[in-house]
């Protein structure tokens, strides 16, 4: 996931570079930032569902 | 949802705050701003019915105005004071009130034990038992401090915040604000049908879906 996220980061930086428009720049660097926000949800959520199989409260 | 900003300034031309925050709605659908201190009729008071029939389509109202001397200006109370009527609850669609304020000084200057011993949501306290009274919901404060310390990165960000607070549902719902973007992607590849927009707009649906999905999962565990 972390491989496919830095590839979309990278192409948002070149959208950001090449936007002309302040409203659409800004725009475009919030969505970067709610896409790293959603990664790190998902990373958790995962963590969270992994100790929970691990716990030996589940065995 | 339409949204309407009832905009109080001494010299909003003068004022590289406002300037900036009217550039930064311009574009959005639905938002309709006011300025009150161009409302005035020759006498120096506000028509009632004018005012009150101007907002009276709006589901969300938000008044936005400088703090000095830690009030809102004298023209806003004027306005409150000649035409805001409780009747106003069952004559008009607003349903949500809330409030922009500009604050010259730095966010931690205004709490207890700071330089000016208060917060910024305890001076416009007055507000939130107006939107009380109404039957409106109120929101939560947006505030907007030192301005003119802003960094450029920091100004790109108060556009988009400020934004998400006059249109989006409810702002400071994580699955809300997921929402608003992915509908901003997709908005604005409908306009420019420039591809990078449903690219982005898709990658927000995927990672949402995702994530929706293992919430479900932890959910059944419980």
């Amino acid at each position: 996931m972390m491989d496919s996220i830095e590839w979309k980061l990278d192409q948002i930086d070149c959208w950001i570079e090449n936007s002309t428009d302040y409203v659409e720049q800004a725009l475009l660097c919030s969505i970067r930032q709610m896409l790293l926000q959603q990664v790190n949800r998902i990373e958790q959520q995962k963590a969270e569902l992994d100790g929970r199989m691990w716990s030996p409260k589940e065995w | 949802m339409k949204t309407a900003i009832l905009i109080s300034h001494p010299d909003i031309q003068q004022s590289s705050s406002q300037q900036f925050l009217l550039a930064s709605m311009n574009r959005l659908e639905n938002v309709q701003y006011r300025i009150l201190d161009e409302q005035k009729t020759v006498d120096g008071r506000f028509d009632r019915q004018v005012e009150s029939g101007w907002i009276a389509n709006y589901e969300r109202i938000i008044f936005q105005f400088p703090l000095y001397w830690y009030a809102p200006p004298a023209t806003l109370k004027q306005w409150l004071d000649e035409v805001l009527d409780v009747s106003m609850f069952r004559s008009t669609a607003i349903k949500e009130m809330g409030v922009v304020v500009v604050v010259g000084g730095r966010k931690e200057h205004y709490q207890p034990g700071g330089k000016h011993l208060c917060t910024v949501e305890e001076l416009i306290r007055p507000f939130q038992a107006i939107a009380h009274v109404m039957g409106w919901r109120f929101l939560p404060v947006f505030r907007v401090h030192a301005f003119s310390s802003l960094t450029q990165e920091q100004k790109k960000e108060l556009v988009v915040e400020y934004q998400r607070y006059i249109t989006q549902e409810d702002y400071l719902c994580f699955e809300q604000t997921q929402q608003w973007y992915i509908q901003q992607a997709f908005h604005y590849y409908q306009k420019t049908s420039n591809e990078q927009w449903k690219q982005l707009g898709e990658w927000l649906e995927e990672l949402q879906e995702e994530s929706t999905e293992l919430s479900h999962i932890l959910k059944g565990w419980k």
